[in-house]
């Protein structure tokens, strides 16, 4: 669905991707983690057509996303982090822009406005910037476009909204569809993303499944350090010692993506050695 | 003319591969209407009572007994330039903001139809309701001049349609010129716009005469498409030359002239729309 090979783009003199390649298929909803300024807005720009590369090739469902085809662009939809609405009503908004994206299905944005208690007759400029963001990821997946691009969507999100988010991302996944989440809310995403790819210095770091991250890898807390064994991660907190080691119980255990993102940043050789035990 | 479109662009072969859709079109005209409706009927109730002002005070109550209403014309065509230049510069600046242009760039349209909705509003709708809004206020002003028993010298220059044209197209080519400020300029796009093309005309009014001094011989003169003696009695002077191109390449010459910067200003604008990353 999308693929990325030896990726290069550079804003002026500075490398952002230096050779990134990465394959994302439908069916899954990937999480895309990375310290600040690693390139993760940039990488869904790109994705998105809005950025064009300096080298290196992709394509988003046979496209080239920076020919901004129309054909290419009613099959996906982008949720940037920091986004533009018309100062007009949620129904004048829909009026204008849905016609533009063939799958789109109107009772299902009704639905997930509900879910999300997105105030129906306020008009959009009056919104808060959280039920703005709501309302936005609501019309995204009413789109049911087979591609949807998210940038740190939780940001602004209150609580409630947060697992309501969570909640209705996992219900929008289908065998067809491709989601990429871009965050460094970690948090945010757990128990919902199949996939986990870091990106640091303008390179794939860590880009594993959750099935295989908790068949490889064990999220534990420990009273004291000696009871660690094989810790590639540890760090004390309130109750103890959380820690990151190889799982050799056979069992797939529960994933702190926190831990794991913090394993990775910190010794992500550690991290990769541990999948290919 | 979608079959011309094809023909004229989906050549392979051709960089410019070109994808158009009336029903997109109209969807885009339909979201720009919806999204920007409070807008225009503001815009167009301030245009209003400025044009009814600008009549009032600069027409109608400074007249005696005898009104011109060519002097009218001079305020329509002001009016027509000086406004439209500015709603075409207003035209692509989204691009200038990182989430608008997101926005725009995102929506499932090809440039070109995105193109084509602005020109259809710089080029089509603006200055439609603004004539339309002229043409009201100003035939009211003339029944008032009437009432009051003054006399009105009529504006008959527009019944000739060469004239027509020729406003016509540098009023095209103006607007188009704007709306490729509107993509080229983040901000303050109209006045940018103004300054740049300033700056250009004048360096170009000033190689043209130093060119015309130095490359045409002493006593002669270069306007345009020739070169001839200069000599008060023209034609009629006993030694005349006159030096210049073939009819047919003369006339071909003054049409690219007068009418090609209009679609020059879209291509490159299209261009830009293309290239753009946000």
């Amino acid at each position: 669905m999308i693929r990325i090979d030896q990726l290069q783009f550079r804003y002026g003199s500075r490398p952002v991707f230096t050779g990134l390649s990465l394959n994302l298929h439908p069916g899954y909803i990937y999480g895309l983690l990375g310290k600040n300024g690693t390139g993760k807005s940039t990488l869904l720009r790109v994705i998105g057509g809005l950025l064009f590369p300096d080298g290196g090739q992709i394509t988003v469902n046979g496209f080239v996303p920076g020919k901004r085809q129309p054909a290419f662009l009613e099959q996906i939809f982008t949720v940037p982090e920091e986004f533009y609405f018309p100062d007009a009503s949620i129904d004048q908004f829909v009026a204008g822009n849905a016609p533009f994206y063939p799958a789109y299905d109107n009772a299902q944005f009704e639905r997930y406005l509900l879910e999300f208690a997105v105030p129906r007759n306020l008009s959009l400029k009056a919104m808060s910037y959280g039920q703005k963001k709501k309302t936005l990821i609501s019309f995204g997946l009413a789109c049911n476009t087979p591609i949807l691009l998210m940038d740190e969507p939780t940001n602004g999100l209150d609580i409630m909204s947060k697992s309501q988010f969570r909640k209705v991302i996992a219900g929008a996944l289908s065998e067809n569809k491709c989601i990429l989440i871009s965050t460094h809310q970690v948090k945010d995403l757990e128990k919902l993303i199949d996939r986990v790819t870091v990106i640091d210095e303008g390179t794939i770091l860590f880009d594993q499944t959750i099935d295989s991250i908790g068949n490889n890898l064990q999220f534990g807390l420990s009273f004291t350090k000696e009871e660690m064994d094989e810790t590639i991660y540890a760090e004390s907190s309130i109750r103890g010692y959380a820690f990151v080691s190889r799982n050799q119980s056979g069992q797939e255990g529960n994933i702190d993506l926190e831990m794991l993102y913090k394993a990775i940043v910190t010794d992500a050789p550690a991290v990769q050695a541990a999948f290919q035990q | 003319m979608h079959l011309l479109c094809r023909l004229l662009f989906n050549n392979k072969k051709n960089f410019m591969s070109f994808d158009f859709s009336f029903r997109r079109l109209q969807l885009l005209v339909r979201k720009q209407w919806l999204e920007n409706r409070r807008f225009y009927m503001l815009s167009f109730t301030t245009i209003a009572i400025l044009v009814a002002l600008s009549i009032l005070l600069f027409w109608f109550l400074p007249g005696g007994s005898e009104y011109e209403e060519g002097e009218l014309m001079i305020f329509y065509l002001v009016g027509l330039f000086v406004i439209n230049s500015i709603f075409a510069s207003m035209a692509f600046q989204a691009l200038g903001n990182k989430e608008k242009g997101q926005y725009v760039l995102t929506l499932p349209a090809t440039h070109g139809e995105k193109l084509i909705n602005a020109l259809l509003f710089s080029m089509l709708f603006f200055p439609v309701v603004y004539s339309a809004i002229f043409w009201v206020l100003e035939s009211i002003a003339v029944q008032l001049v009437m009432l009051k028993g003054a006399k009105i010298h009529r504006f008959t220059d527009f019944a000739n349609p060469h004239n027509v044209i020729i406003v016509l197209a540098i009023y095209l080519a103006v607007t188009s010129l704007f709306l490729l400020g509107s993509v080229y300029f983040k901000r303050y796009a109209f006045i940018k716009t103004v300054i740049v093309s300033a700056a250009i005309f004048s360096l170009y009014a000033y190689l043209i005469n130093v060119l015309g001094k130095s490359l045409v011989p002493d006593g002669f003169r270069w306007e345009f498409q020739k070169v001839f003696n200069y000599n008060p009695l023209g034609k009629n002077s006993p030694v005349y030359y006159e030096y210049s191109l073939d009819r047919w390449a003369e006339a071909g010459t003054l049409f690219l002239v007068k009418y090609i910067w209009a679609p020059f200003f879209w291509f490159v604008t299209w261009l830009r729309l293309k290239e753009k990353e946000i």
